[in-house]
């Protein structure tokens, strides 16, 4: 194809040359002759423009040289002489030898070109040497990081007389990158004083992109002189700006010279919203509060994006090698603590100022060690969109799920745990909440039924809800199922938290028919129970005819937690400090003064407690004045007693090993920096445990 | 409906590569050798723009600009031209005779399909 | 190019209310032509109705022009509305310039902007 070009282009040189040749040759008759002067300068200017583009550069530059002379004999600069016709026919004539050898492939001579070229510079006037010509150089710009930039282009009026199309240009710079782009109409005048020919508008832009500002400048470069172009970098994304939030409105719109400061400020000074008040004023129009908007909204999406591909271009890494630096990382803190510990006895100010730097490094090595097991909750969440689907089908039943906070980051551990019970808590949904159509219509609800699964962090922990708009639990039919099953006695006053629990007992169904979905009656517990092995809690709330919502608690991760430290004789243990509400003396008067019963006063409430001293068999008489730790599970205080209590732990966990795997009121063990070992305590279990041997 | 082009040049190999690059590019194409060519042509039929080159005989790219922006059916109509470095003046020149952009020589297909795109869309 | 036409009738329905269809390609060449059929609407009554939904194609004076009669309408305290009948051209166009946008402009005290929503 391009040898096709090539082809044309020599015939049509071939042709030029010939004609150039007649030229001169009457040119050397009359040398005044206007119209033969701009033949021969346009034959030269055309076998140059053609020749570049077609790849014969070297008859392009070549040729460059003739035709500057004659643009001067054009413009009067220069006579023409018989040497000058001399050198050009030489020139027309090496042309025609580089042309027959652009075929052959043989060497031109470079010789005669550089001679004539240095005959014809003497005759202009300039000396010189022919200086090789350089090689163009190639800027290859490094790949730039991406920049948002604030562009105002305002056209001139009369732009469109110019065939330019202003659109045209914002879709050439909507193809750079993430674009939002607001017309601004404020300056427009009525219908009747409007030039239907005229332009009006000009536009407030935002764009993200990696080409940086000069690819900008070359969508304008046609209309450079016909408009108003400004340009400015307003955020570069790279992570570490990207935590803070964007700037406020007030801000962007003094930066753009929309407002001043001392106005903003006054505006500022009263409590409403920014962009209405200052419009209310009249001291902004309201496009240019459009744009600013516009921009804050623009770089939320980007970052978002951002943060999107960020999270494509990981590294995949197998989860062992994770569980295993994780494991490592414990150990130092382990280590750490130890440090520390023989820090503070050796009272040695250069070792204690050592053990303090090495327990901020370990911190933040813990830190960032536990947050690359972090993962999105969402590829789980997404996994649900078809279950719901498949089980609405199924059921007969109209229901979308919607989901929020896809984004809240678990440990990967946590994430697969909570599989199955979110899955169990989801059916349940579908099956007993979410009703039939026709019986949603005569409730006067929509037909479609709505299932929403969100994720958010609270604390330490992860808040993961499931709220339907169906049927809601019926407090009746739970009580009257309670009493059938044996759960509760006939005429136990319960409060409704109370009752909606008892659907988490064993062997709880309310549904009239048994599905295939939910409805075997078994489940709940073993969601209640999944959950606190998880070392998370569950909570639902019910308003009979609105809908369920079911609360999941979970803590952040499974490897670290803070922990209560204690002792028991010269036993250590662990209780995970969320379950923690307080501590209080136990003497052995109180004891005494309950009788038996294992319950304290406190704050004129009784407390349940369980001496552990007992509960697990430790040898040894308590100390005179021993402690309860009083824990609250699902709204439960229930006390444990121990003999001292030594203080806040931070605690990586260990597993106890295949072994002790099902030992009861234990959940793991940990290591002390002394190199003791101290267990875990289960306390849900534990608290289920003394309520069924009270039972 | 293909939009259609019209590329005036004195240069036949310069009209061929423009012509072949334009068709491949799902657009109509009329040629003209030269400002006069030209003018004649677009006073008949209907074209969405206009590539000239500057230097062409009978009448030259600024000649024809001027001429095609008199014609009602030229009047908003992209116009650009081709020039070479050397010709900034012409530039200028040919941007108050109306034109809407300018390729300069030598040049390549790609960069002939971006400046079309950049002034028609 | 596809031509366009500015047709101009009373609302049989609603005394006043001019409707004034437009179909076609709306460009630059018939800028002054489309200038005089919304004027010419804007006189004849006190609700315009524009319906662009057999439009093909509107350029940066067309869609000057419509905001430019919404604003001369408020202004005169005549009601202007803009039925596109779903005409995905249309609103591509309008979106594509940053014409379309959430609240309406300054002269837009009935919230009756014609780039707002766009539903109707």
């Amino acid at each position: 194809m391009i040898d096709q070009h090539r082809q044309a282009f020599k015939e049509e040189a071939y042709e030029l040359l010939a004609e150039l040749e007649s030229s001169l040759l009457e040119l050397e008759e009359r040398p005044d002759d206007q119209d033969l002067i701009g033949r021969v300068f346009r034959a030269m200017h055309t076998i140059k423009g053609s020749g570049s583009m077609f790849g014969f550069d070297d008859i392009a530059s070549f040729t460059h040289e003739v035709e500057t002379i004659f643009d001067m004999v054009r413009n009067g600069k220069l006579q023409v002489t018989g040497r000058l016709v001399n050198l050009t026919l030489a020139a027309r004539d090496q042309i025609r030898a580089m042309l027959d050898a652009a075929d052959s492939g043989e060497a031109t001579d470079l010789q005669a070109s550089a001679e004539i070229i240095v005959g014809l510079r003497e005759l202009a006037g300039f000396q010189g040497q022919v200086a090789a010509a350089a090689p163009k150089e190639e800027v290859h710009e490094a790949k730039k990081d991406q920049v948002t930039y604030r562009i105002r282009f305002a056209p001139a009026r009369e732009i469109f007389v110019s065939g330019t199309n202003p659109l045209t240009l914002i879709a050439e710079l909507r193809e750079l990158g993430a674009c939002t782009v607001v017309a601004q109409t404020a300056g427009f005048p009525c219908l009747e004083e409007m030039n239907p020919e005229s332009c009006y508008v000009y536009w407030d832009v935002i764009l993200t992109t990696d080409q940086g500002e000069n690819a900008i400048r070359d969508v304008f470069i046609f209309v450079e002189d016909d408009c108003e172009l400004k340009i400015e970098p307003i955020a570069e994304h790279n992570r570490y700006e990207e935590q803070q939030d964007y700037k406020r409105l007030g801000e962007i719109l003094v930066e753009r010279g929309d407002i001043s400061s001392e106005d903003m400020k006054a505006v500022l000074s009263q409590q409403r919203r920014f962009g209405e008040l200052a419009i209310s004023q009249g001291i902004l129009h309201e496009g240019k509060v459009q744009a600013a908007l516009a921009e804050q909204q623009h770089i939320k999406e980007v970052r978002q994006e951002k943060q999107v591909a960020e999270a494509s271009s990981s590294i995949r890494v197998p989860a062992e090698r994770l569980d295993l630096l994780v494991n490592l990382v414990g150990e130092m803190v382990t280590v750490q603590a130890r440090l520390s510990q023989t820090a503070a006895q050796r009272a040695d100010g250069e070792l204690m100022a050592i053990a303090e730097e090495v327990e901020r490094l370990t911190a933040e090595l813990r830190d960032s060690a536990l947050n690359i097991r972090m993962l999105p909750i969402g590829s789980t969440f997404s996994k649900f969109k078809r279950l719901v689907r498949d089980l609405s089908v199924e059921l007969g039943k109209q229901i979308e799920m919607t989901t929020e906070g896809a984004e809240t980051e678990l440990d990967k551990t946590v994430i697969e745990k909570l599989n199955d019970p979110l899955v169990h808590l989801i059916r349940n949904s579908i099956d007993h909440g979410i009703e039939l159509p026709e019986a949603r219509v005569a409730a006067g609800k929509p037909e479609r039924g709505t299932v929403h699964l969100s994720a958010v962090h609270s604390g330490d922990s992860v808040l993961i809800t499931i709220a339907d708009d169906g049927a809601g639990l019926d407090k009746e039919a739970i009580r009257t199922k309670g009493i059938e099953r044996g759960i509760i006695p006939a005429g136990a006053e319960l409060s409704e938290k109370e009752l909606f629990n008892l659907i988490f007992a064993p062997g709880f169904s309310t549904a009239k028919t048994i599905s295939s979905v939910s409805g075997r009656g078994v489940g709940m517990d073993v969601v209640k129970r999944a959950i606190e092995a998880l070392r998370g809690s569950i909570d639902i709330t019910s308003v009979r005819g609105e809908g369920t919502r079911i609360t999941v608690k979970i803590p952040l991760t499974l490897a670290i937690i803070e922990s209560l430290l204690v002792k028991i004789g010269n036993d250590s243990f662990m209780m995970p400090l969320a379950l923690v509400d307080e501590c209080v003396e136990l003497t052995r008067e109180d004891v005494a003064a309950a009788h038996g019963r294992n319950l304290a006063h406190v704050r004129d409430q009784l407390v349940p407690y369980i001496p552990l001293r007992e509960h697990f068999a430790i040898p040894g008489a308590p100390p005179e004045i021993e402690q309860i730790v009083i824990t609250q599970v699902n709204g439960v205080r229930v006390g444990f007693v121990v003999d001292h209590v030594i203080g806040e732990h931070q605690t990586v966990i260990k597993s106890l090993g295949r072994a002790y795997k099902d030992t009861e009121g234990i959940s793991g063990a940990t290591i002390l920096g002394d190199g003791t070992v101290a267990l875990i305590l289960d306390i849900p279990q534990l608290v289920q445990a003394a309520e069924a041997a009270q039972e | 409906m293909a939009k259609v082009i019209m590329t005036a040049d004195d240069s036949a190999s310069v009209r061929q590569m423009v012509t072949f690059t334009l068709k491949q590019g799902g657009y109509e194409v009329v040629e003209a050798v030269d400002g006069k060519d030209a003018l004649q042509k677009l006073a008949g039929t209907k074209v969405d723009m206009l590539i000239t080159d500057l230097n062409m005989p009978n009448l030259d790219g600024i000649g024809l600009i001027k001429g095609a922006r008199a014609l009602p059916s030229c009047k908003f109509i992209p116009i650009v031209m081709l020039t070479t470095e050397s010709q900034e003046s012409k530039k200028q020149e040919g941007k108050a005779a109306g034109a809407t952009g300018w390729i300069v020589k030598p040049f390549k297909p790609e960069q002939l399909m971006a400046v079309v795109k950049k002034v028609l869309g | 190019m596809e031509e366009s036409t500015f047709e101009c009738r009373q609302d049989p329905a609603h005394p006043g209310t001019r409707v004034l269809k437009v179909a076609g390609e709306v460009s630059i060449g018939v800028a002054g032509e489309f200038k005089g059929a919304l004027v010419g609407a804007l006189a004849g009554g006190s609700e315009v109705q524009v319906d662009v939904s057999a439009l093909t194609a509107i350029d940066l004076t067309g869609l000057q022009l419509l905001c430019a009669a919404h604003h001369s309408a408020g202004t005169a305290g005549k009601e202007f509305h803009i039925t596109d009948g779903g005409n995905p051209t249309f609103r591509d166009m309008a979106t594509s310039a940053g014409f379309r946008r959430h609240t309406g402009c300054a002269y837009d005290r009935a919230c009756s902007c014609i780039w707002v929503g766009g539903d109707n």
